[in-house]
């Protein structure tokens, strides 16, 4: 079947034969040697053509391709992540299959565009990538344009069959005198396939090089995919987008394309023209920019505009310059805020609670699906921790607190990925220093707490009152299972084998009489009263009164005298005098002290009568 | 709706006048002015505007802007485009005949296809032959204007045609007016499109239920 391209109106393409100063883009071609879906080859009239990005000058290496959003375009903060996406696609540069996603599994409204799937098309383009298949500018329409992209040959027409098979841009197709220009891979002539090494040991736009049974290149529209078993898969550069449609992956064809032109200009891979596209987010920026995107008022969908500078790279090569992509703004746009980038996930840290003076080393770790490097970051250390990471997603936190360092400090770590948007993840956490428990007496209370109340951290019983100073239960009054200190001295008021502290009775650990009823608080512990309060005495019923306020532990007349002075009203008896002096009833006082009680203090100083 | 909205045809009149230059109108002497004869009948478009974009995989089968004999102007905007739906306006017989005059003045009329494309392709080889650079751009957009009159004649020292029709066909004319604005044709066919695209837009079409 021979297809008319009258309906081709003003078509770039023609066979005259063009001169400019440095090539000869006079080819009078079909059949020969080598060429590709590449920009421009058709318009150079030269199938053999490859095109490379902007950057490439025929020097190998990782050369930056820095892709901007234009600041005067509209949506051009929605375009970011989209973009992002695109850079981290062709980065990538894996190929997939199943990269059409139709309504209902996409996250597309009806009706909208997905400028994502457009956008990674056109950046393809303005990469140097041309359509694989026959598209638009061939004149053709409908399922015609799917034919493998060719120039008319010397027929000045498309010659078009689809074969047996019966499906166009498939091996079987006939193509008459068209000149292939569709890079395939020699050994199996599929192109959701790649291989190893892609220069021209392995691919070829001569028929010559096909498998046997095959006619012409196949291209990877997606019916020739169903027809290889490949479902929902195409090439991106595959001309032809449906609205409510994703396509945000390559597939092979693309990548094996992208690497075919960076083997370099001799096209054999390993040597030292080859290169590798790296593409870099410039942002929203108009800054040393090699391709540039904006929404305007074209009435386009979407295109690729571009130079092809006079000077070619050798004679069939040349490179892009100054790409430039614009969207229609008239077009409803969907704007994809998925990020192809995955966030990278922190390990749990949890609190950290330490002493001044102990060390801590707690391990960081932090993983990253896209196998992106990580970078942590910590924020509100304190001086004495410090974060190191030797990277692969692990750090250590050093935590060496000391005298003084007490206190809560909060710290949040945060792991960094460096894909596109960086995306990151954090903890925040406490770190928790207390002060060592030091307790030199033993006595149950920290040695800076007794610094803190005034009570001596190296004795026990500060105030002398016969009660140690800290808290029940910390010191030992007998050898008990685990108890290694005794005192044997100590009061054990409860019988739990504990001495009693003052912290447990409220008495004050700094007084000695802590009622001020000159009855120390450990005696009156001991013998059974309130030492907090000076209502309250033991019943002591010795006699011994004086010197007043201060028995000397002898019952003699001065101790009658004194009694007698009680009685007669002449002394009011405190707690003290009623412990000593209150003698009657024998065994059972009645609480006061009168005549009874002078004359049993009088027989036992002057002896019975 | 009401048929021939006084209020819509003078907002009309306003906008294509300044749109349209004054000589489209008036400042040709009368045997110099082309003469167009076209049907009132409501069905049969005299101007017909779309836009085919390459990109898309399936093309809106309808066009984007339609004028008919009766002065009405139907605009529709596929489903995917922002202002989607169908919106009308009408215009009289007069703004009717200067809108087809602009057109004639822009080349649409008389468009040559082999003689346009033997220009641009002579414009660009001189671009080339000047800086060698070639410029291009991918998945490009055609414009198509289609002119169906009963009767034109150009002047009044031209043929009168009669059953005329002329379809206009430029890939990317948006692309060439920046990049070849030597051809005379290019830049003029331009401006008939500038002028379709602005009646697409007029703030008297009114939405269609």
């Amino acid at each position: 079947m021979k297809h008319s391209a009258a309906n081709r109106q003003l078509s770039w393409s023609s066979k005259s034969c063009i001169v400019t100063t440095s090539w000869v883009l006079c080819s009078l071609f079909p059949g020969l040697a080598a060429g590709g879906a590449y920009i421009y080859s058709e318009n150079l009239n030269n199938p053999d053509n490859v095109t490379h990005p902007s950057v490439y000058t025929g020097n190998g290496g990782v050369l930056t391709v820095r892709i901007c959003i234009d600041p005067t375009s509209p949506n051009a903060t929605h375009m970011e992540i989209p973009v992002q996406n695109n850079i981290n696609i062709y980065n990538k540069l894996q190929p997939t299959t199943g990269n059409i996603v139709l309504a209902g599994a996409n996250n597309i409204p009806a009706n909208y565009f997905d400028f994502e799937s457009v956008s990674l098309h056109e950046i393809g383009h303005c990469l140097g990538m041309a359509h694989p298949n026959l598209a638009s500018e061939s004149g053709l329409t409908g399922d015609d344009r799917n034919y493998t992209k060719s120039t008319i040959g010397n027929d000045s027409t498309y010659t078009i069959n689809p074969g047996a098979d019966v499906i166009t841009g498939s091996s079987d197709d006939i193509r008459g005198d068209d000149v292939n220009l569709h890079w395939f891979r020699k050994s199996n002539n599929n192109p959701f396939t790649i291989a190893n090494v892609v220069d021209a040991s392995t691919y070829s736009r001569d028929p010559g090089d096909l498998p046997g049974s095959h006619n012409f290149a196949a291209n990877a529209a997606r019916f020739v995919g169903n027809l290889l078993g490949v479902q929902n898969t195409e090439a991106v550069m595959q001309q032809g987008t449906s609205r409510d449609e994703a396509q945000r992956t390559l597939n092979h064809d693309d990548v094996a394309t992208l690497r075919y032109a960076a083997s370099g200009i001799d096209e054999t891979s390993g040597n030292a023209d080859d290169y590798t596209i790296q593409l870099e987010y410039g942002g929203i920026s108009s800054s040393n920019c090699d391709i540039s995107l904006k929404i305007t008022t074209t009435p386009n969908l979407a295109f690729c505009s571009y130079v092809i500078p006079p000077t070619a790279l050798s004679a069939n090569h040349v490179q892009m310059r100054s790409p430039t992509i614009e969207f229609g703004s008239g077009f409803n746009w969907f704007f994809n805020t998925t990020t192809v980038n995955q966030m990278p996930v922190l390990s749990t840290i949890g609190a950290q609670a330490l002493d001044e003076g102990q060390s801590l080393s707690v391990p960081v770790s932090a993983t990253d699906v896209d196998g992106d490097n990580l970078i942590f970051t910590a924020f509100g250390l304190p001086p004495f921790a410090t974060l190191t990471g030797p990277g692969n997603g692990n750090a250590t936190l050093d935590i060496n607190p000391g005298t003084g360092d007490t206190g809560t400090y909060t710290v949040k770590i945060d792991v960094d990925d460096d894909g596109l948007p960086v995306l990151g993840n954090s903890e925040t956490f406490d770190i928790i220093v207390t002060t060592p428990v030091i307790d030199t007496d033993g006595d149950g209370i920290d040695d800076a707490t007794e610094v803190l109340n005034g009570t001596d951290p190296d004795q026990v019983d500060s105030d002398g009152d016969g009660l140690v100073d800290g808290a029940g239960g910390i010191v030992c009054i007998n050898l008990v299972t685990g108890c290694t200190v005794s005192y044997p001295t100590g009061v054990d008021y409860d019988g739990d084998n504990f001495v009693d502290g003052e912290s447990d009775l409220g008495t004050d650990p700094t007084l000695a009489d802590s009622d001020t009823d000159q009855l120390p608080d450990g005696l009156e512990v001991e013998l059974g009263s309130d030492p907090l309060s000076d209502l309250s005495w033991p019943n002591i019923a010795d006699g011994d009164l004086a010197p007043l306020g201060n028995p000397d532990g002898n019952v003699n007349a001065a101790d009658l005298l004194i009694a007698m002075r009680i009685v007669l009203n002449e002394v009011t008896p405190l707690s003290l005098q009623f412990a000593h002096g209150d003698l009657y009833p024998h065994g059972a006082p009645d609480g006061v002290i009168d005549l009874s009680d002078v004359l049993l203090l009088q027989q036992q100083v002057l002896g019975p009568p | 709706m009401t048929k021939h909205p006084s209020a819509a045809i003078i907002l009309v009149t306003l906008v294509l006048c300044t749109v349209l230059p004054a000589h489209a109108a008036n400042n040709q002497a009368p045997g110099l002015q082309p003469v167009f004869h076209f049907s009132a009948t409501p069905g049969e478009p005299v101007i017909e505007y779309t836009v085919v974009h390459h990109m898309l995989a399936q093309q809106d089968p309808v066009p984007l802007l339609r004028v008919y004999g009766d002065g009405r102007v139907h605009v529709h905007f596929p489903a995917y485009m922002k202002r989607a739906g169908d919106y009308e306006m009408y215009m009289n017989r007069v703004q009717l005949n200067d809108l087809l005059r602009q057109l004639a003045d822009d080349g649409i009329m008389d468009f040559d296809p082999a003689a346009a494309k033997q220009e641009k392709q002579q414009q660009e080889a001189a671009r080339r032959a000047a800086s060698g650079a070639l410029f291009h751009a991918s998945d490009a957009s055609d414009s198509h204007i289609n002119i169906k009159l009963g009767q034109y004649q150009r002047s009044a020292a031209s043929p009168r045609i009669s059953g005329f029709s002329r379809q206009f066909r430029w890939r990317n004319l948006e692309f060439d007016t920046k990049n070849i604005p030597e051809s005379v044709v290019i830049r003029k066919a331009a401006n008939a499109e500038a002028i379709l695209r602005m009646l697409c837009a007029h703030p008297a079409l009114q939405k269609l239920p």
